[in-house]
């Protein structure tokens, strides 16, 4: 069983396809603090090769992506 | 426009400052808000000053508002985005929804869901009892109209939220596009969870609609490939349209109390005159929207609306798809309304520029009109 991640904040970009999660998801990240933890949920197996490539280019952490049957958590937390 | 227009429930005159407001976006302000200009500034500016507006009519959160191309699209969207969230497979309507509602469901129920239509009474309300007698551990959504285009009957938003409170994972809808303009649909008080709004029944231009989704709920957009709405609704907006419909919302917030004030007084001298001539009114006076009046009158109502046209009043037997295909309208049957009674409905929906004499026009018109085609009878 995978370990809980305590998180700041959630977003559900449930229903929308790249790049809207990844869009949303740089959006939210700007208005976090450093070592901030988003947990951010999607529908879009898209995600789970967008997530990561976001992450090395924008300098933040995934710390994982958990898959829920059709639906997909991912962590990231603020580096920069 | 010419005087004698009482199909206001099809299409209603787009208000002089509605124009107004959208001149700018037809020309000088072209420019595509997704791009990164002063012009596209100004328009996202504007986008978001009509999406507050909108969001203030029904007091929701601008962000809750996504604009669409038409009530049609909203009440579609609504529908199929929630059956599209996969794991629960019923749905409930009212009877008495609109096509866009009905034939929707009606879709839905042929890819495999299914499909429960709630009956009305014969004033054409649902019975709240029979909404929660119908929700299912299996039910996604349930959409049941805030009034009707057709009958203008008011359905009983407290009792319909009370089900909701009942039934928190169930998604509630309603078709709230007719209901907005004369009054009041709170969602600080109301749970819906999806409301479909309208332009054009707000006296703003045709082509534009909006979708309220209350922060939290999940449906799945209806169309994908673009960045607008937040992705939910993909698709170039078009300025003018949505500058119209933020005019429109804006204005129609501030006037309508006085709105509805005038337009019962003037149906109420309609209604003397149907009573008078003993042409019944279909559905609840009482709940009624203030510009809607449906009677069925002993003679053929489409013989009834041509003679009227003959003298320059516009009006309708109903519903557009229901006069196109000449058939019973679904409405009415459900309010128990036999097919050969049903052909002589006639819809009278008035206007807020509308002026008395316009009403006492239109009301030697139909008498007169009435009396030739009774002396015609056999």
């Amino acid at each position: 069983m995978s370990q809980e991640i305590p998180v700041t904040a959630v977003l559900d970009t449930f229903g929308l396809l790249c790049p809207m999660p990844i869009i949303k998801t740089a959006a939210r990240v700007k208005h976090m603090n450093r070592g901030d933890v988003l947990k951010v949920l999607s529908d879009d197996p898209g995600i789970k090769e967008d997530m990561p490539a976001w992450c090395i280019t924008s300098g933040n952490e995934l710390i994982r992506i958990d898959e829920m049957g059709e639906e997909f958590h991912a962590y990231v937390r603020k580096l920069r | 426009m010419s005087s004698l227009y009482f199909n206001n429930a099809f299409s209603k005159q787009p208000l002089p400052d509605v124009v107004a407001a959208m001149q700018p976006y037809l020309r000088d302000e072209f420019e595509n808000p997704l791009t990164e200009s002063d012009g596209a500034e100004r328009i996202r500016s504007m986008i978001q000053k009509a999406r507050e507006s909108v969001a203030a009519c029904i007091h929701a959160k601008p962000g809750e508002i996504y604009f669409v191309s038409s009530g049609t699209e909203a009440n579609n969207w609504a529908l199929k985005g929630a059956a599209w969230n996969r794991g629960k497979n019923h749905l409930v309507i009212s009877a008495v929804e609109h096509f866009s509602v009905y034939q929707t469901a009606e879709f839905l129920r042929r890819q495999g869901f299914d499909l429960t239509i709630i009956p009305v009474d014969s004033s054409g309300f649902v019975d709240p009892a029979d909404l929660a007698r119908a929700v299912r551990s299996s039910t996604f959504l349930v959409s049941v109209q805030s009034a009707s285009d057709e009958i203008g009957v008011i359905q009983n938003a407290q009792e319909i939220a009370a089900v909701k409170r009942r039934f928190p994972d169930v998604l509630f809808h309603t078709d709230g596009i007719q209901f907005v303009c004369y009054e009041t649909l709170d969602l600080r008080h109301l749970p819906f969870d999806l409301v479909s709004l309208s332009s054009n029944a707000l006296y703003g231009p045709p082509g534009i609609a909006a979708l309220y989704i209350r922060e939290g709920t999940r449906i799945q957009p209806l169309m994908h490939g673009g960045m607008q709405e937040e992705g939910m609704r993909p698709g170039y907006q078009a300025p003018f349209l949505v500058a119209g419909f933020g005019k429109a919302a804006e204005i129609s917030l501030s006037r309508k109390s006085r709105w509805k004030e005038r337009l019962l007084d003037l149906r109420q001298t309609l209604y003397l005159l149907f009573d008078r001539l003993g042409v019944p009114v279909i559905g609840s006076r009482q709940q009624r929207l203030a510009d809607n009046i449906l009677a069925i009158a002993d003679v053929d109502g489409e013989a009834i609306l041509t003679l009227l046209l003959e003298r320059g009043v516009r009006a309708s037997s109903g519903s557009t798809c229901t006069q196109y295909a000449q058939k019973e309208s679904h409405v009415l049957k459900a309010l128990g309304i036999a097919p050969e009674s049903a052909r002589g409905a006639i819809l009278f929906t008035l206007g807020v520029d509308q002026a008395e004499n316009e009403i006492s026009l239109l009301r030697v018109t139909f008498e007169e009109a009435l009396t030739h085609l009774r002396r015609l009878k056999p």
